[in-house]
């Protein structure tokens, strides 16, 4: 198996983006719960602490990769490796879409039911928007990384 | 309809090349050796630029190093 810098650094961002999903899973299924109390104010933090954590991590682990395998790294991107971006950012893009708009759309259904047992299942389509959105966001951001190593790990087979 | 397919012997003209490796035909394209391995495998279609750079660096023409013909 060969892999060049550029996907091993998308490897990095799956691997970074896994790691923060796996830290702060459970404070956000806390909030998404049926009986999750979210402040703004929490929330916001929580965000904060995502994007944080997010941010160091992938300049930790790109830092890592640097020092271990140079070879490429300072290569511009060819247009293989620019097509397999740009066909993974479009499906990354359009499940950010769909995800938005689904999740602005239950927003306003959820807003005129106002009847919702909120310790029922239901309860988890009134969790804070904002993370809502953050969780859409991420999924987009695996689906991105994941179809650019589909692309590059299928060129690799014989 | 038949299907088609882009066939290429570089590996061939590489060989003939000196055995020229990968790495070394990657460089003087301007690509990544993992591009040159797929365009090698027919996994990826390289663009006409691309594709005319790799036959002048065997300075053979376009027509002799990539082949469109009906897949097997």
């Amino acid at each position: 198996m060969s892999f060049s810098y550029r996907e091993k650094s998308v490897w990095v961002s799956l691997l970074a983006t896994l790691i923060v999903a796996g830290y702060f899973y459970n404070d956000v299924i806390r909030f998404l719960a049926p009986d999750g109390q979210a402040e703004a104010a929490s929330v916001a933090m929580l965000l904060l602490q995502v994007a944080g954590a997010m941010t160091v991590i992938e300049i930790v682990l790109h830092a890592l990769l640097a020092m271990k395998n140079q070879e490429g790294a300072n290569d511009a991107e060819d247009e293989r490796e620019k097509q397999y971006r740009l066909k993974a950012n479009e499906l990354g893009y359009w499940v950010l879409s769909v995800g938005v708009v689904a999740c602005v759309i239950q927003q306003l259904i959820v807003q005129q039911l106002i009847d919702i047992d909120p310790n029922a299942y239901e309860g988890y389509l009134q969790g804070p928007i904002e993370l809502k959105l953050i969780v859409i966001f991420w999924l987009s951001e695996v689906v991105r990384f994941v179809t650019q190593l589909y692309f590059y790990r299928r060129d690799d087979e014989l | 309809m038949s299907r088609y397919v882009i066939t290429n012997k570089i590996r061939e003209l590489r060989f003939f090349a000196d055995e020229m490796t990968q790495s070394t035909l990657a460089k003087k394209v301007g690509v990544t050796r993992q591009t040159i391995m797929a365009i090698e495998k027919g996994k990826y279609s390289p663009s006409l630029e691309v594709a005319f750079k790799i036959a002048q660096v065997f300075d053979t023409p376009l027509q002799d190093v990539f082949f469109y013909e009906p897949a097997e």
